[in-house]
């Protein structure tokens, strides 16, 4: 039994480098789906990193009723705090709100009206899970509902275009990444078809002398797993030298970068996941 | 061992072998003669499964054959060796992983493959050539290892489509000796030929056919 797996491992390795051509086509097809995957990968992480960082400006501000004075929008200013999703907050009095007003006019509010007239407000950070259109509109409404409270205000339009372009992004970057594979798959199952055509006489003689079908398919899945591999070591050499590149630009550029740990692994499984399945299809195919 | 009886095995209407019924012992070698086309190959293709049997029952060893399941058919042609009439050597391996392949097939322990090749290689006379492959040797050593190939895992049935085929005439003595001194070990032997003079002094038993027939 065990004398026969080790036969049937070393067949696998045998038809591999007999097949050269072949198995040079199916790794480069599984190479260039695993670049594929992995830059998608890392555009993901980076687009998501960045939003990230993004909503970090994620906050709602509120202005307090001018009549009111400093004490009473103190109070205010608490009890929006214990709200749910508020995670903490900025009070801003007359002269910060002078201060904002001079760095965003270049002009004191002061010379221009004779008096400082800017409400007192505060700006609110909203904890990370709850940085959505919905849920923030909603915490908007309820410290709208506060007495003296004049007027809350965030960026809803903005966030709701980005969301709506991650998610957009997510969906056709699904819909491109399962097209991919299945033409991968599809293509290493023909690349093995062609080498179990050329040897379809050995096949033949194999039958006849009494060979099992799972005799006759486990080298050529070992032969797909061996190409997939083989696309997984290629990939994994080209994303080395462009990792090598993104160091030498980290100065300028400032991306996520993917984590070995992961890299390694997804590239190794997948690919070999792509000449398992385009093996086992090809072979299964031609032995009906 | 080899059991025929009435078996109808056809191609078309003219072509293939009808109601043919014959015997082979255990420990037997038996020779089916006639002319090209006579059916010899179409008789041993129909005992390993090769082509379906229309009418009639072929009985191996008390299996009968139509009862086989497709499944196991493979497991049943392990208990045969079979020289082909067109050898089909493995072009892409050398003489020696040609013969170890029936041993591989049935899960013989490598240790056990490499002591029974050699001396199978051995008896034949060809073990020099066991680097070699069968695209660079002659079509009679090619018949030699195809003859090696079906001997070597000592099969209880060995059927023999005109293993002397390209072989001088004192060669192909000394294999249908081979295959005679198979017998010994109790297995039956059935071989094709069409050369009458090759046989006629073993003062064997044969099965003529004719057209697919059976001549008494
Ligand atoms: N695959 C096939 N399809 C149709 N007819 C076939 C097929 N194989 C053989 N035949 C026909 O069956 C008949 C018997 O053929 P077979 O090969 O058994 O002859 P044979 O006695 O072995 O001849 P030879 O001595 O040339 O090997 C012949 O008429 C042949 O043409
Ligand atoms: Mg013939």
């Amino acid at each position: 039994m065990i004398s026969k797996a080790v036969f049937l491992v070393f067949e696998g390795f045998r038809a591999l480098v007999r097949a050269k051509v072949p198995a040079i086509i199916s790794s480069i097809t599984i190479f260039i789906t695993l670049m594929i995957f992995s830059i998608a990968y890392f555009g993901y992480i980076n687009l998501k990193g960045y939003s990230l960082e993004f909503r970090k400006q994620y906050r709602i501000d509120v202005f307090f009723d001018a009549s009111l004075d400093r004490d009473k929008c103190l109070d205010i200013f608490n009890s929006i705090l214990l709200i749910d999703g508020i995670e903490q907050g900025d009070f801003i009095d007359r002269e910060r709100a002078a201060k904002i007003f001079e760095r965003y006019f270049h002009k004191d509010v002061k010379e221009i009206v004779g008096t400082n007239p800017l409400p007192l407000g505060g700006k609110f950070e909203v904890a990370p899970e709850y940085r959505d259109v919905q849920i923030m509109s909603a915490i908007a409404d309820k410290i709208r509902l506060i007495n003296g409270v004049d007027l809350t205000v965030f960026q809803s339009g903005l966030i709701k275009k980005i969301d709506g372009f991650l998610d957009n992004l997510l969906t056709l970057a699904f819909i491109i990444g399962s097209a991919i594979l299945i033409v991968s798959i599809v293509m290493v199952s023909n690349t093995i078809r062609l080498t179990i055509h050329a040897k379809r006489g050995d096949i033949g003689t194999l039958r006849l002398l009494g060979a099992t079908d799972r005799f006759i398919k486990l080298p050529f899945i070992i032969e797909g797993l061996l190409q997939g591999l083989g696309g997984a070591l290629l990939s994994l050499g080209t994303l080395w030298v462009l990792y090598l590149l993104m160091q030498y630009l980290q100065g300028y550029l400032r991306t996520y970068l993917i984590s070995p740990e992961l890299l390694i692994p997804g590239n190794v499984i997948i690919g070999m996941a792509l000449g398992l399945i385009g093996s086992y299809r090809g072979i299964s195919k031609y032995l009906k | 061992m080899i059991d025929f009886k009435n078996v109808t095995a056809t191609f078309s209407d003219n072509a293939g072998i009808f109601d043919l019924t014959f015997h082979i012992e255990r420990g037997e070698i038996a020779f089916l003669m006639g002319p090209t086309g006579a059916g010899k190959s179409t008789v041993l293709r129909a005992i390993y499964k090769d082509i379906p049997v229309m009418k009639g029952r072929i009985i191996i060893d008390g299996v009968d054959t139509s009862k086989i399941k497709k499944r196991k058919i493979p497991f049943f042609r392990r208990s045969i060796g079979t020289i082909f009439q067109d050898f089909k050597l493995l072009d892409d391996r050398t003489v020696f992983e040609n013969v170890a392949l029936p041993l591989h097939i049935n899960g013989v322990p490598g240790k056990v493959i490499n002591r029974k090749v050699h001396e199978v290689l051995e008896r034949i006379g060809l073990l020099d050539l066991k680097k070699e492959r069968p695209t660079s040797i002659s079509g009679g050593e090619q018949q030699r290892i195809a003859i090696a190939r079906a001997l070597v895992k000592d099969p209880k049935v060995i059927l023999a489509d005109e293993p002397t085929g390209n072989l001088d005439l004192v060669t192909s003595d000394e294999i249908v000796d081979l295959l005679e001194s198979a017998t010994q070990g109790g297995a039956a032997v059935l071989m094709a030929t069409h050369n009458f003079p090759l046989i006629r002094p073993r003062h064997k038993r044969f099965i003529e056919l004719s057209g697919g027939r059976q001549l008494v």
